[in-house]
């Protein structure tokens, strides 16, 4: 496999990590889902599920640079990755405004 | 206690942000474009504009050379200084040693002279003063560069580069240290920024540009500064580093008799003597000390082409050759090879890195990206700009809350604030196209062309600052969409009209235009012309959003008015 599959591999565990993250997060939840009632173990979850798939983002760094480029190349993905999930989240809201409109989002 | 000391950060983060701001910007803008000096380069000096190619053959394009290559009049002007009486004429200066370098991104081979100098140093901490000499070499034909075409000024690596770590103040190496205190800054902001933002990380995914401005604006700074958090605090520190031994000399002065027992024990424990014989001797062929080190390396199983060679004591008995090699795979610089002059055996292998030298090593290697991965290299551009959008976002924060007040109260202070933010986030944008756009336009035989190119980046920013000034306004009963600067809109227009006609001028010019270069697949200058373009049409967004804005506020104020109500304040 090349090492760009691998980066790709990397940033898409990333960025479902970093999701994983925001959907921990009670106002991102409701965002997403509404009324929809988040208990406790799906916070825990979607921290511990986060955790990993960014410990699998590492694993694909790793895997496609020598072990001190990697550990450049994940944090900046990772960083991508929560600007990705950030716009993201931005724009559902929007969306869900309608045109125009103010959003609560995540207040 | 701990509301307290919160207060206290957030002072600290507010206050000095203000102040060092404008000059975190300038580093954190032109070292983003310096991850891609040299192709900047390329675009700043067309007749520069082709492949990379690996190094060529020492014996028949460096040495040749070396004869003609004259002293720098700015060198000899600086090493003047530095030395006790006057300095021989600078054509019965002898070369003492030469150094000729390429890389991957690079298709020059620079090459460098330094001239020995038989004057003793002002400065008794100073030692083997020398003035230099510079040649260039296209790698392709052998051949030296034209001096015309040597000393044309290359953007990227001879203005962007220097300007983010030193800011051009040469003197008393003053823009060293106001950049490493630029620095120290930054560190202590990203820590008190963490510390005062009680909901930074749970609110880590929220951006409301909905909101408020306030909100959407401190929203943006947090998220910039909480995403590029671990690049902002490790090119801030690896940053220093580099500088440490500016910012601490501790080993070149205080403990100088230490630093010059352990230079001459390590020249008598590797073999590579610190000053010449002074017997004469001849030199053997450095393309075959080039092809046993690629044997070497190549027997490691390592990436093998040449990066760097230098040929120390010229002409002497005594005289080595120190063979690096393109550090393309690694981020810390690799260790080099040492062969004996006359007779082309190695000398002596630098050893592994020791613990310290290998974290110092990653943190220099970090900072210079001598490496190849152009993600990681894109991934780092990003990282500056981020910092850029925190810093910048942390200015309009800081005017969008005071502006209102200060305008009641007849403070100027907001208004002078956002007059240097403006400067320092579009006005720089401004002086950068003009900068580049000046480069394209001005013809090569103008005498001082690299003056005049100077002289246009530094002009159009005091121009930005100026205007900037004279356009920021906010009187009582305004909006904060009214009171917004129209500076900041009328910037960003010319912004986006440099970017284009910068790119458009470089399609004129040399014919480069993009969808050739995109063809070609040569992304030195694509990339370039597809960034300014990318520059020019978000900038444009960017003018027509804060139009329609402030269209859209003064239109809710006449309505206000025709109402009979006072108008909001934000």
């Amino acid at each position: 496999m090349s090492d760009g599959v691998l980066t790709s591999f990397a940033f898409l565990a990333a960025l479902a990590g970093m999701a994983a993250f925001a959907l921990a997060n009670p106002d991102h939840w409701r965002q997403l889902f509404g009324a929809k009632p988040q208990g406790q173990s799906v916070r825990a979850a979607c921290r511990l599920g986060g955790a990993a798939l960014l410990g699998i983002s590492f694993l694909f760094c790793a895997l496609a640079d020598p072990v001190l480029m990697a550990i450049l190349v994940w944090p900046m993905l990772i960083g991508l990755a929560g600007a990705g999930v950030a716009a993201f989240l931005t724009l559902h809201a929007r969306g869900r405004a309608g045109p125009g409109g103010r959003t609560n989002a995540g207040r | 206690m701990r509301e307290t000391f919160r207060l206290s950060m957030a002072y600290l983060h507010t206050w000095l942000g203000l102040v060092v701001g404008f000059v975190l910007m300038t580093i954190f803008f032109f070292g983003s474009l310096s991850v891609f000096d040299r192709e900047i380069d390329r675009w700043s000096v067309p007749e520069t504009r082709v492949q990379a190619a690996p190094f060529p053959s020492f014996d028949k394009s460096v040495l040749p050379y070396i004869a003609s290559v004259k002293p720098d009049p700015e060198s000899v002007e600086h090493t003047a200084g530095e030395v006790i009486g006057a300095l021989p004429p600078p054509d019965k200066l002898k070369p003492g040693d030469v150094t000729a370098y390429t890389n991957h991104r690079d298709p020059i081979l620079r090459m460098y002279v330094a001239y020995d100098v038989p004057n003793k140093p002002r400065d008794p901490n100073l030692d083997h003063v020398h003035v230099y000499g510079y040649a260039s070499v296209d790698p392709v034909t052998g051949k030296r560069l034209p001096d015309e075409v040597q000393e044309r000024l290359a953007i990227g690596t001879g203005f962007f580069f220097p300007l983010h770590f030193m800011l051009h103040l040469e003197w008393m190496e003053l823009g060293y240290w106001i950049v490493g205190f630029a620095g120290m800054v930054m560190l202590a902001a990203l820590v008190s920024g963490v510390v005062m933002h009680r909901k930074i990380f749970r609110e880590l995914f929220t951006f409301r540009p909905g909101r408020a401005r306030l909100r959407s604006t401190l929203d943006l700074h947090n998220m910039t500064g909480v995403m590029a958090l671990p690049f902002l605090f490790v090119i801030t520190v690896s940053g220093l580093l580099i500088f440490a031994y500016l910012y601490l000399p501790s080993p070149t002065s205080l403990m100088r008799p230490l630093a010059t027992a352990q230079q001459d024990a390590e020249a008598a424990s590797t073999g590579l003597p610190v000053d010449p014989s002074g017997r004469p001797g001849q030199l053997a062929s450095v393309d075959a000390m080039m092809a046993a080190a690629k044997a070497r390396w190549a027997a490691q199983g390592v990436p093998g082409e040449i990066g760097t060679v230098s040929l120390i004591h010229i002409g002497d008995a005594d005289a080595y050759v120190s063979i690096s090699r393109d550090n393309v795979d690694r981020v810390a610089n690799p260790e080099t090879l040492h062969f004996k002059g006359t007779t082309g055996a190695l000398l002596y292998e630098d050893p592994p890195a020791s613990g310290i030298e290998s974290v110092y090593g990653f943190f220099y290697g970090l900072h210079f990206q001598f490496f190849r991965h152009w993600t990681l290299r894109w991934l780092l551009f990003a990282g500056g700009l981020a910092g850029c959008a925190c810093i910048a976002t942390g200015f309009l924060f800081f005017v969008a809350k005071r502006k209102a007040k200060h305008a009641a109260a007849g403070v100027p202070g907001a208004r002078i604030a956002e007059a240097f933010a403006v400067a320092s986030v579009t006005g720089m944008l401004v002086a950068t196209g003009a900068m580049l756009l000046g480069n394209r336009l001005l013809p090569t035989d103008l005498p001082g062309h690299t003056g005049w190119q100077e002289a246009i980046f530094w002009l159009s920013w005091v121009a930005a600052l100026l205007h900037a000034g004279l356009r920021s306004r906010f009187g009582p009963g305004a909006t904060a969409a009214e009171g917004l600067s129209p500076a900041w809109r009328e910037q960003a227009w010319l912004v986006s009209g440099l970017a284009a006609a910068a790119a458009i001028a470089n399609w004129i010019t040399t014919g480069d235009h993009i969808v050739k270069t995109v063809g070609d697949g040569y992304w030195p200058v694509a990339g370039l012309d597809l960034v300014l373009l990318a520059t020019s049409a978000a900038s444009g967004y960017a003018a027509i959003r804060l139009g329609a804005r402030l269209r859209s506020a003064r239109a809710v104020r006449v309505a206000e008015r025709a109402a009979g109500q006072e108008p909001a304040h934000v």
